[in-house]
């Protein structure tokens, strides 16, 4: 579903937080997003030989290795329903609000 | 600049270099983007250090991080050689979306993707390191600045690294030729 949501549009999670603070109250809602940072598949690696290699030449797998992401929207609990009522209604459209140059 | 113009900045340099025939693994992506900095006014603001190969931003890679997770990008398997970058539909759409920041630095992109595309990481090296010298060293003598660039890159020889900044100033002449 994520997956889905971030072709549509790279930055759903910042939308659907605006949108939801607008309409339930900045005090209501929260965020915690996070991408991996940095490049933690690609470092040195000390071989039988003495030589160091980079694990990019040594491994294919830890080149194909996906990167961590994370985009959570957070709602206080009593509105919970609501929320997942109003996300139901608005998402296709929350969908199309992409960022672009003015 | 800001974020998402920096971003539109990059996919803009990727798409620029595979179209060039280049590799764009990273050390491309980081040489390029130095170039069109510090020689070329381009103002993404990326903080760059003497790193292992040369310039290097650690904030330009957590920003390749990122745009990865936004699936702006994705990493191409080139297994045993290192990985390769390339936009992703949602890059090129976010291109679109940015068309004035696009086109505002258009000519400088291509530029450096034209002349850095069949670059080897050692040649990107040495003229990347060569700039950086150039920036900090000011108005010293060619020979002078070779002289510092063995010294910190001592691998790379006062020859190799006259014949760098020789390459550089030329790259920098013939831009403002055509710009």
């Amino acid at each position: 579903m994520k997956l889905y949501l971030k072709c549509h549009n790279p930055h759903i999670g910042k939308v659907i937080f605006n949108e939801a603070e607008k309409t339930f109250g900045f005090e209501n809602i929260r965020r915690d997003s996070y991408s991996q940072s940095g490049n933690i598949s690609d470092f040195p690696v000390l071989r039988n030989n003495g030589r160091i290699t980079s694990s990019y030449v040594l491994s294919e797998t830890l080149q194909r290795l996906p990167v961590a992401s994370f985009d959570y929207v957070f709602i206080r609990p009593d509105l919970l329903k609501d929320g997942q009522a109003w996300l139901g209604k608005n998402l296709e459209h929350m969908l199309s609000m992409v960022e672009k140059e003015e | 600049m800001e974020d998402i113009k920096k971003q539109v900045v990059v996919l803009s340099l990727i798409e620029s270099m595979k179209n060039s025939g280049s590799w764009c693994g990273e050390t491309h992506i980081q040489k390029s983007v130095y170039f069109l900095q510090t020689m070329l006014n381009v103002p993404s603001d990326f903080d760059f250090i003497l790193y292992k190969h040369g310039p290097f931003s650690f904030e330009l890679r957590d920003n390749l991080g990122e745009m990865r997770g936004n699936l702006l990008i994705e990493l191409t398997s080139r297994f045993p050689y290192g990985p390769s970058y390339r936009s992703t539909a949602s890059g090129k759409a976010l291109i679109e979306r940015y068309p004035k920041t696009a086109a505002a630095y258009q000519k400088q992109i291509e530029y450096i993707a034209r002349h850095f595309a069949g670059l080897g990481v050692a040649e990107l090296e040495r003229l990347a390191t060569a700039l950086y010298v150039t920036e900090k060293e000011g108005q010293v003598s060619a020979e002078e600045r070779a002289k510092k660039i063995n010294e910190i890159k001592p691998h790379i020889p006062i020859d190799v690294a006259e014949a760098a900044i020789q390459e550089i100033e030329k790259i920098a002449h013939e831009f403002r030729l055509i710009a």
